[in-house]
């Protein structure tokens, strides 16, 4: 059983990676927000008697849950926003997911500068680098990205990953490999060799 | 390791950047989450998963049954030794002042000027005078 010392050290070293997994998908900071702080919830309130090395599975399982359960939800407030609004006689656009991507990577490369040793251009080039490939990493098929983040970031084994997943093995395999070849490539249309 | 797991692992090295540089507003959101999810944690397993740790670590103070006694026989030990050591302290300082306080008396209530005791003379005489038989 975890103790709440060690559910504590957990959760902070998890937290700032499962935002960056919400936010991948959810392309929203206070909802990325509100599904890490659900899912730390849940995992305290219903798996807190499990073993600490049980705990990094079934965090991403439960993250991963939220992240599904938000674009059900987003999908039903769709339906309802599309019908009222022929009723109302006009359409309105789809929203964030029409969003200019590259709109994302300039608000992030200019919220992200920080200070340092290093020269202002080159925080500034660094920072640009960072939200390309964070932007492609974002733009990446949902099943690849989740696949990608949880295999390589994760540091999850294949069966880990397929059973945090809910897919088999060979799934996840073909997702990473379809990942990494998409996401090499884009990086590299765009000048960038991490 | 292959060029797939090399380019994977530069990616990561990326995103691991990255995320130590959340903005503040977002670690600081992180991090009241993390408090508001461990408020959360069931009673029972905070209060066990707590005297675990305390008898790991031995003697702290813990809730559970009978812990006012308990807790009393983790303060009450270390005060009494505080106490003690204070007390030899004022009987030594108090023992120390008569001692100061006896001499002094004894050198004012002397028929011997006191400016006798700083003569040099003086000092040689009275070792003169003490080491004959």
């Amino acid at each position: 059983m975890a103790s709440r010392q060690e559910l504590s050290a957990f959760l902070a070293s998890v937290e700032r990676r499962a935002f960056k997994h919400a936010f991948f998908a959810v392309r929203d900071d206070d909802v990325a927000l509100d599904v890490v702080q659900d899912a730390m919830i849940r995992l305290t309130e219903k798996y807190a008697d499990k073993p600490p090395a049980e705990l990094p599975l079934i965090f991403q399982r439960i993250l991963q849950n939220l992240i599904h359960d938000h674009f059900r939800r987003q999908k039903v407030r769709n339906v309802w926003t599309t019908l009222l609004s022929a009723l109302r006689g006009r359409r309105d656009d789809e929203g964030d997911s029409d969003a200019d991507p590259l709109e994302s990577i300039e608000v992030e490369a200019a919220d992200a500068v920080g200070g340092g040793t290093e020269s202002a251009g080159d925080t500034v080039e660094r920072e640009q680098i960072l939200s390309i490939i964070e932007g492609e990493i974002g733009r990446l098929p949902r099943r690849q990205r989740e696949a990608f983040l949880m295999r390589y970031w994760e540091e999850m084994d294949v069966a880990e990953t397929a059973a945090a997943m809910g897919c088999s093995e060979g799934s996840v395999k073909t997702h990473c490999s379809r990942a990494t070849h998409a996401l090499a490539a884009a990086l590299k249309a765009r000048g960038i060799t991490p | 390791m292959n060029p797939e797991k090399i380019f994977a692992h530069r990616v990561t090295a990326a995103l691991d950047q990255s995320a130590e540089r959340l903005p503040w507003r977002v670690a600081q959101r992180l991090e009241r989450a993390r408090q508001v999810a461990l408020a959360r944690m069931p009673a029972e397993l905070a209060a066990q998963t707590a005297g675990v740790l305390a008898t790991a670590g031995g003697p702290v103070l813990r809730t559970g049954p009978g812990w006012p006694w308990r807790a009393l026989a983790a303060v009450v030990p270390p005060l009494a030794v505080a106490a003690g050591l204070y007390g030899i302290v004022v009987w030594t300082d108090t023992r120390d002042a008569e001692e100061t306080a006896e001499v002094d008396a004894a050198v004012l209530t002397d028929e011997l000027p006191i400016s006798a005791y700083a003569d040099q003379g003086f000092g040689v005489y009275l070792n003169n005078t003490t080491s004959r038989p």
